[in-house]
């Protein structure tokens, strides 16, 4: 290239990775969603949150030298020499239709709409690929096991990214049984607390409708002096 | 650089220093600002008060209200489909209500149409890209609700009104903290898991400017928790749902009232017409507009998009001066800057340290506040840390909150920041968090009442695209809290409508050619085209060629 | 206390409450503690007949490796996984067996286990829990906790295919087995012996062949109450549901209306050494053998004739 480089330019380092196969020279510091934006790519499907939460960026990579394959987040992972990269921002995985208010906390659940979760090898293939470095065979074991709270824990850290479908060999949607195990959990194996459903009822029977009236009716700077003066009971102030 | 333990060896100096003083820190409690005081860092340091990142609206019902830069920039920029392209004799879609935005607001706002009448058929929900790519899925640290004897929604109320400069709109405050207890109640009966101790009560947490502990949370998953069990709730219920289709420009009728939307498909690049009775805008907030040339903690698709359609379509806009720079934003590493580190930091005990190890404020003041407290660290002292891309920024000691709370509580509850930042050879059981203030909130939008109609008949609004509910700054958790309180108005409100007998009327895109003339009268110096949908993040070298191909074109 | 690794397998967590709890409680009465491995996979079952599945031999032998990493957890442990049910007890031992035998297989099922940090070296031993009464414990010893020798219930042993077949499976004689028949009798119960006592009863066609089921159980049931038996007993989750289950239906749909309770072997066993009788999860039961117990002065208050 003709163009001269400033001072600023010659002192960033680059990577050389492979995109979908084409060679590309990206500034080292990059993770490998923004690598693939300064290489021309304009980013559609394989990005969403851009920090780590949503799941939509899900990639897969070798690296010279290294037989194993490797799986990230784009958004959250730096790019290294020689990668050689293609993202699976979708994997078609059908959900099961259901409604958990007829449901029980039970094994019997999860196999009515994953029977294939009897299927698990105990491979933990799905483990191995998890970015969120979640435990998925162990979580899709408690499933089978009727252990539905194990189940719901090992598997919250979820972002449903479907990674760990790809690789199973018994064809199995870890995600979505994480999912079904959560809902279950949530809902039946804890309580809810009384004070909330006290609550509720209090505010339907209008116990607080002359205090909002009485609030509503200040002016501004009466709500300021009992904005300034109000009772902190939980946290220490100085 | 030689890097120990992720961070670079010039930094740790200042990081033993932290060490150094954490024992004297445990008690030490700094006190918070009074509003006097918080008045005179606001003006100085919040880039909402330096005139400089600001300007007046040019056109439109707006007309005259100051607000930043980029949010000038994309009113007054020319509508990205050209109106005569758009045919609208020929209805792609035709449906009762048409949810504009699957984020938490607007699969709520679905969930309650279909729970409050409307069969699934007569619903389409649109989104920009997939399913869950929102900042809802995003939110960490948690969702406020009053629901413990020692709190009240009048005390609620008071922390979200004085939070937002006494400017907040009373009815829809007290319609905010009023439902907070039957949401939480909601989400229970779904399966939501929101932390709980043994004894089976809610973990309750405080937030900044919260007199009371009412954050519920689910460790720092908060809005992933959330989201994931509502979206996974619109399948089982089967309503109709479109990704990769954004809105670009809502459709009219011959009385003005909204009657439907173009879609655009961002693969095949398609438009297509939907024609329904009731339209909830559900869009979301602007972090990728990039406000004063801020990093943003936001998702891919936070343009503003919802705002600049109602606004061409005569929808009234409010508190849009006022935008909220979260206090905490990843500072290091580069790879991560401006990414959020939640609330629940500073929630669960973690201070906010200068170079030198010392606190520079009491870590739980309201947003703003703390945010202009952090820049003023690095803007007019010497007390703060610069990164080897000369980035400044303050030490958040979260290592401290293992001192207050044991060990493990940090992979407890804060298990998504332990992952971002071990990913980069962090351990913030042991170092510190670099953070400095990150772009990430849009206070102000369009304004609606608390049955969520806007001004404009047929829409509705809810959510972060709205203006009023927090007045001119949000509390931590009460967004969480507003999408789901408004998100359920809108869907029941829109259930109401549906009952009615009344017609559509006949569509129009009169508006579009309307703000077009009056973009011409203001001889604009750069041509604009929006709703931006999505930011453009290639390098200039890319940029330029497509430019110079485009002109080529021409 | 001698402690043992203990690997439940799914069917204990989902349909047999009532055995596992039992068991546990027992075995600690008699110094034999069953300490649940902390964690753990499906055993593998069905075992695969086809040599070269590696895929199906690799959850087996993670239970053993995860099971040898358990005893290192654990007080005066024997290199010993025991189970409870003769479905699991089956698969590993085959599979443990093929491995010691072919180094090859082990090698590569063990690069498989390699990134997970098991590695399995061949030195388990998969036991059945009767194995453990009878061997390691003893009869005498159990007879010396009974506290409420079962009289008055005529018990006739059921095994089963899976706990005397194949050759290496098995626990006891394919012919003339006594484990379960020692026992019964050291708990004081009067032992019925029944030719059908593994005669198959009908296994997994429950799923979609249920008249083979129905017909097998008939003639197993039938078999033990002709020769006078009051009561069944078995060590294997999917017989007792099969037995139990159809007995019901033939109630109903059948002359046979008179079905006998079918007891888990350590049901028995916490029952005589005067376990308190909600482990038992009677409820769970289709047949359920709280009348008959308490008739017998078993449970509940003793009869005043
Ligand atoms: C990192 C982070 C952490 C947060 N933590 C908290 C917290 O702890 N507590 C709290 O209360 N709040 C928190 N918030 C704020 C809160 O999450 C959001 O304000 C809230 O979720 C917004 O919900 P929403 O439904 O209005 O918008 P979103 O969830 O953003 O959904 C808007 C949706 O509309 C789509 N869309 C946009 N334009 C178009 C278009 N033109 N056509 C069709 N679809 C479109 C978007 O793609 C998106 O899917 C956090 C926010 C972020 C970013
Ligand atoms: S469990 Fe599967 S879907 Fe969930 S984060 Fe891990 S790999 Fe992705
Ligand atoms: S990849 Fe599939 S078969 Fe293998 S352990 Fe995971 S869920 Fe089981
Ligand atoms: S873009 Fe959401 S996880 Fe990467």
């Amino acid at each position: 290239m003709s163009k001269t480089k400033t001072k600023q330019e010659n002192e960033t380092l680059t990577v050389k990775i492979y995109i979908m196969g084409s060679a590309h020279e990206v500034p080292e510091s990059l993770t490998i969603m923004k690598a693939m934006e300064y290489a021309g790519f304009k980013i559609k499907r394989g990005a969403g949150c851009r920090a780590g939460f949503c799941g939509a960026c899900g990639t897969v990579y070798r690296k010279a030298g290294d037989y194993r394959l490797y799986a990230a987040l784009a958004c959250q992972t730096q790019v290294e020499d020689g990668m050689v990269l293609t993202q699976l921002p979708f994997v078609p995985a059908p959900k099961g239709i259901y409604d958990v208010d007829s449901l029980q906390p039970t094994a019997s659940s999860i196999l009515k709409f994953y029977p294939e979760v009897a299927r698990c090898l105990s491979c933990n293939a799905c483990s191995k690929v998890c970015p969120q470095e979640i435990q998925v065979m162990d979580f899709v074991q408690y499933s089978l096991q009727g252990q539905i709270d194990k189940a719901a824990e090992v598997s919250f850290d979820c972002v449903q990214c479907g990674l760990c479908a790809i690789r199973c060999p018994a064809e199995i949607p870890q995600y979505h049984v994480g999912m079904l195990a959560r809902r279950l959990h949530g809902k039946y194996n804890t309580s809810t607390p009384e004070t909330l459903l006290e609550r509720v009822e209090e505010i339907e029977n209008g116990v607080f409708e002359e205090g909002f009236k009485e609030l509503i009716s200040l002016s501004k700077d009466g709500l300021k002096k009992r904005y300034t003066e109000r009772d902190f009971v939980d946290q220490k102030k100085a | 650089m030689k890097m120990i333990r992720g961070y670079p060896e010039d930094m740790r100096k200042s990081i033993d220093n932290v060490n150094k003083t954490r024992n004297k820190r445990i008690d030490q409690i700094i006190e918070d600002l009074s509003l006097k005081e918080r008045k005179e860092v606001l003006d100085n340091f919040h880039p909402d008060y330096n005139p400089k990142f600001k300007r007046n609206i040019s056109w439109g019902g707006n007309k005259g209200d100051d607000v930043p830069n980029e949010v000038a920039d994309v009113i007054e920029a020319y509508p990205m489909v050209n109106p005569d392209d758009i045919d609208l004799n020929q209805i792609d879609y035709d449906v009762n209500v048409l949810i504009i935005g699957a984020g938490g607001a607007g699969t709520s706002a679905a969930l309650w149409a279909n729970y409050s009448g409307v069969p699934k058929e007569e619903i389409l929900l649109v989104t920009k890209l997939r399913l869950g790519d929102c900042n809802t899925v995003m939110a960490q640290g948690g969702i406020q609700a009053a629901d413990r004897p020692v709190d009240s929604p009048l005390i609620h109320y008071m922390d979200a009104i004085g939070g937002g400069h006494f400017e907040n709109k009373p009815e829809l405050v007290k319609a905010l903290v009023s439902d907070a207890p039957k949401i939480i109640k909601w989400h229970k009966d779904l399966g939501v898991m929101y932390d709980c101790t043994e004894d089976g009560s809610f973990i309750e947490n405080p937030g900044g400017g919260t007199s009371r502990n009412r954050m519920h949370c689910s460790k720092d998953y908060t809005g992933l928790e959330m989201f994931r069990t509502l979206k996974d709730e619109i399948i089982n219920k089967e309503v109709p749902y479109l990704e990769f289709s954004p809105a670009v420009e809502l459709i009219t009728n011959e009385t003005g009232g909204i009657a439907g939307a173009v879609l655009y498909n961002i693969e095949t690049k398609q438009y297509f017409v939907v024609r329904a009775k009731t339209i909830i805008l559900t869009t979301g907030g602007f972090g990728r507009l990039h406000v004063a040339g801020f990093p943003t903690s936001n998702h891919y698709g936070a343009t503003m998009d919802g705002v600049v359609m109602a606004y061409r379509a005569g929808a009234k806009l409010r508190d849009l001066d006022a935008t909220q720079f979260h206090p905490t934003g990843a500072a290091f590493p580069e790879q991560i800057v401006g990414l959020l580190i939640t609330e629940k930091v500073r929630s669960l005990g973690g201070q906010v340290l200068g170079r030198n190890g010392e606190q520079i404020c009491y870590p739980l003041e309201p947003r703003d506040v703390e945010a202009s407290s952090i820049i003023k660290c690095c803007a007019a002292t010497d007390n703060y840390i610069e990164t080897p891309t000369q980035m400044r920024g303050v030490w958040l000691d979260s290592p401290l909150i293992e001192e207050i709370k044991g060990k493990g509580t940090i992979m407890n509850n804060l298990s998504a920041m332990h992952r971002m930042m071990n990913r980069f050879d962090i351990d913030i059981t042991v170092d510190p968090i670099l953070v400095y203030p990150t772009l990430h909130y849009q206070n102000g939008g369009v304004e609606h009442d608390e049955s969520c109609h806007t001004s404009l008949k047929g829409l509705l609004a809810a959510g972060e695209i709205s203006g009023g509910v927090h007045g001119k700054n949000r509390l931590m958790g009460n967004s969480l809290l507003e999408i789901n309180v408004f998100g359920r108005r809108a869907g029941i409100t829109a259930a109401n409508e549906y009952k009615k007998k009344s017609t559509t009327g006949k569509l129009s895109l009169a508006h579009v050619h309307k703000s077009i003339k009056a973009l011409d009268a203001l001889n604009l110096k750069d041509k604009r085209y929006s709703p931006t949908i999505l930011p453009e993040y290639r390098s200039d070298v890319v940029r330029d060629r497509l430019v110079q191909l485009y002109e080529e074109s021409l | 206390m001698v402690q043992y690794s203990y690997f439940p397998g799914c069917n204990l967590k989902t349909n047999a409450k009532g055995f596992e709890e039992t068991a546990i409680a027992v075995s600690k009465k008699i110094n034999a503690e069953l300490v649940e491995m902390p964690i753990w996979n499906c055993c593998g079952t069905v075992h695969t007949l086809t040599s070269d599945n590696i895929m199906k031999r690799i959850a087996p032998i993670r239970v053993l490796s995860r099971s040898k990493k358990h005893i290192e957890t654990l007080k005066e442990s024997p290199n010993q996984v025991v189970t409870l049910c003769s479905m699991c007890n089956s698969t590993l031992r085959i599979v443990n067996n093929e491995v010691r035998k072919n180094q090859d297989t082990l090698d590569k099922i063990n690069y498989q286990l390699e990134e997970d940090e098991e590695v399995y070296e061949t030195d388990m031993e998969v036991k059945h829990f009767l194995e453990i009464l009878r061997d390691s414990v003893g009869y005498e010893k159990i007879s010396e906790k009974v506290v409420n020798p079962l009289e008055g219930l005529k018990i006739s042993p059921y095994y089963g295919c899976m706990l005397l077949h194949p050759e290496e499976a098995k626990i006891d004689d394919e012919e003339m087995p006594d484990v379960l028949e020692s026992l019964v009798e050291s708990l004081g119960a009067e032992l019925v012996m029944s030719p059908l006592f593994k005669f198959c009863c009908g296994s997994y066609h429950i799923v979609d062949q249920e008249y083979i089921v129905s017909s097998q159980v008939e003639k197993i049931v039938e078999a033990a109450k002709r020769r006078g038996a009051n009561a069944l007993v078995v060590a294997c989750p999917l017989c007792a549901y099969n037995i139990d289950q159809q007995q019901k239906a033939m109630a109903k749909n059948t002359v046979r209306k008179s079905p006998i309770p079918v007891f888990y072997f350590t049901q028995l066993m916490a029952i005589a050494m005067g376990e308190p009788v909600k482990i038992n999860h009677f409820k769970d039961h289709f047949i359920n053998p709280e009348p008959l117990l308490k008739d017998l002065g078993l449970i509940g208050r003793k009869k005043t004739k």
